[in-house]
């Protein structure tokens, strides 16, 4: 194949299952997913449904009793499951950087900020030690953290949360990786930090041409950040497509579901609505739709048989028997 | 309050390495030469802490057995470190049967009476104990050439206290690794590339060394203690060099007559060892603080 009209990230088919106590986890279960460069994609879900798997199994860091049953990752034409401990290392943190949820306990507390700025910058680029520095400080700068020389000799515990992050969020773009993979960047951050942060990444991931796999279980992020998003339900794929068709026409009764409980701007003094019933026992899923328990439109044929993820005619990908279609189409 | 205590032991600590360090220019006599005119003398202006049975000054002895005493005791708990530390932090890191194996033998050491083992090896000739301790064949000789200035019984009675400690440090470093490994920083280095051998020695190891600061000083104090227990015996430091354990066993012979003998190197050894230990009770408590 051409690699280039290849997307950077393909996902084909992958598969993660976790074992214990004579039961089977599917915790990804057949997910096919592609990323292009410099494309932003959002994976949202709830709690359990995949979404942290699916970006661990991406650079290898499903750990025993887990394991990546099947499918293949290709990122920029290699498959990353058949790649050799040392060019795995230099994929992940040099081609593939990571941004985790809490940056408090993401960053080590006993080495400065630029011992491990430096650490990403040593393990792949050949800078040598005193440019490392100049570099680090520029990066500092570079994501909007003020007084950055002295930052730079900073412990984790001296910083903001919101300033941790920053500073996870330089490291992971120390190397000029291709794919930065943020999952749930700003959820242990403070509302208006949040948002400061969320509009550095998307500035960072335009003006570097990064593309970006966002996890998160939050809507409105999604909005503000992604151009697509994939939405996940026990760890199945159930609907995918541009960010603006699915928020304007969902198809799924679980994106639309999800998409109701945002709160709207306005509706002070409304109720917010919830979801009924709970994310489902990933152990005990039935046999067919596994959000047949909490669908207000559930038919016979959906307990039956597992739908397949149909295209539709505009690009969407949706996992339902019977999608909500365009209103009058 | 307890802040203060911590401090004055600190201090007196430095103290003691202050001294120890300046003996051969502080020390009033010299520590080994006998003047049998001047033996049994009690504490005056001219002899401090009085003679001993062959004259000689105990001041000037005291202060050259600070020097023994605290080499040994610094010494033999760094080997106790940095043995306990390695294989603590390789049993915790790669768990397993590798945590397994190490594991069984540090039980298996620790149900050994420490002390008779002790007096086995230092009961040996030196060439003998430097086989004993093998398992070393390089470590042994180069520690015998890094050491050259210290008599090689002394050497080797800081290894084996040393090679006979070290458990403990194991089983702590072991344990911290264990939750540390767990860490979300952990899995940030590996995303970053790093590889097992610089995730284990450079964010856990130096995540782990707190504890090991408050176990390595309160150890101190038991290590000078061990060779105070040896010497007395007769079987750590050997007359006529100077330790305050086999002071002390000197003493005993002249106890009815002239208590400064015993009383000096006592008194020294009772307030080294309270010092280490309040100090890493302090330690322990800033760190938890």
């Amino acid at each position: 194949m051409d690699r280039s009209v290849m997307p950077l990230l393909q996902l084909d088919s992958l598969t993660v299952e976790y074992r214990g106590d004579g039961e089977v986890v599917r915790a990804v279960d057949d997910v096919t997913l592609s990323v292009e460069t410099g494309e932003s994609l959002a994976i949202v879900g709830e709690s359990g449904s995949g979404k942290t798997t699916l970006a661990l199994a991406v650079t290898r860091l499903i750990q025993p009793p887990g394991s990546v049953v099947a499918g293949r990752a290709l990122f920029e034409g290699r498959d990353l499951f058949a790649l050799r401990a040392d060019e795995l290392r230099r994929v992940r943190g040099g081609r593939i950087s990571y941004v985790f949820q809490d940056p408090a306990t993401s960053l080590n507390p006993v080495l400065t900020v630029g011992e491990q700025l430096s650490e990403a910058i040593e393990l792949h680029t050949d800078r040598r030690a005193e440019r490392a520095r100049a570099y680090g400080v520029e990066l500092l700068e570079r994501v909007g953290i003020r007084a950055a020389p002295q930052r730079y000799d900073a412990y984790p515990h001296e910083l903001s949360g919101g300033m941790r992050q920053r500073v996870m969020i330089a490291m992971a773009i120390a190397t000029r990786p291709k794919l930065l993979i943020a999952d749930e960047p700003t959820t242990a951050l403070d509302v208006t930090v949040q948002v400061q942060i969320l509009r550095l990444l998307v500035e960072l991931q335009r003006d570097l041409g990064l593309s970006m796999l966002l996890i998160t279980h939050d809507l409105t992020i999604v909005e503000r950040t992604c151009a697509r998003v994939a939405v996940m339900y026990a760890g199945r794929l159930v609907e995918e497509g541009a960010v603006a068709d699915v928020f304007a026409n969902p198809a799924h009764p679980y994106t639309r579901g999800l998409l109701a409980c945002r709160p709207a701007w306005g509706a002070v003094g409304r109720q917010l609505s919830t979801m009924p019933g709970q994310s489902p026992d990933l152990a005990k899923l039935p046999p067919g739709c596994a959000f047949v328990p909490r669908c207000p439109l559930v038919e016979p044929r959906c307990r039956e048989r597992l739908p397949t993820l149909d295209t539709t005619a505009e690009g969407r990908r949706v996992r339902c028997v019977k999608p909500f279609s365009k209103p009058g189409a | 309050m307890k802040n203060r205590v911590a401090w004055v032991a600190l201090g007196t600590i430095a103290m003691l390495a202050i001294v120890a360090s300046l003996a051969p220019w502080i020390a009033p006599y010299d520590p080994l030469e006998t003047r049998i005119v001047d033996a049994l003398l009690p504490p005056s202006a001219a002899h401090w802490l009085g003679t001993d049975q062959l004259g000689r000054d105990v001041l000037s002895r005291l202060l050259y057995g600070t020097r023994i005493s605290l080499t040994i005791g610094l010494l033999s708990v760094s080997v106790a470190v940095v043995l306990g530390t390695f294989i603590g932090a390789i049993a915790g890191f790669f768990g397993g049967w590798v945590d397994s194996v190490l594991m069984r033998l540090v039980d298996t050491l620790l149900s050994v009476p420490l002390m008779f083992l002790l007096l086995a090896i230092v009961a040996m000739d030196p060439a003998q104990q430097l086989l004993a301790l093998a398992g070393w064949p390089v470590i042994g000789p180069s520690v015998k050439l890094l050491f050259r200035w210290i008599d090689p019984r002394i050497m080797v009675l800081m290894i084996a206290i040393g090679a006979m400690s070290w458990m403990g440090v194991a089983r702590l470093v072991r344990a911290e690794i264990m939750t540390l490994k767990e860490r979300e920083f952990v899995l940030a280095a590996r995303v970053a590339g790093a590889s097992p051998w610089r995730i284990l020695t450079r964010h856990l190891i130096p995540n782990a060394m707190a504890p090991v600061l408050v176990s390595a000083t309160l150890g101190v104090g038991g290590a000078i203690l061990t060779e105070s227990v040896l010497s007395y015996l007769g079987l750590g430091v050997m007359p006529p060099t100077p330790s305050w354990g086999n002071m002390l066993n000197e003493g005993r012979v002249a106890l009815g007559v002239a208590w400064w003998l015993t009383m000096s190197p006592g008194l020294c050894i009772l307030l080294t060892v309270l010092a280490f230990n309040l100090a890493g009770e302090g330690i322990r408590e800033w760190i938890d603080r």
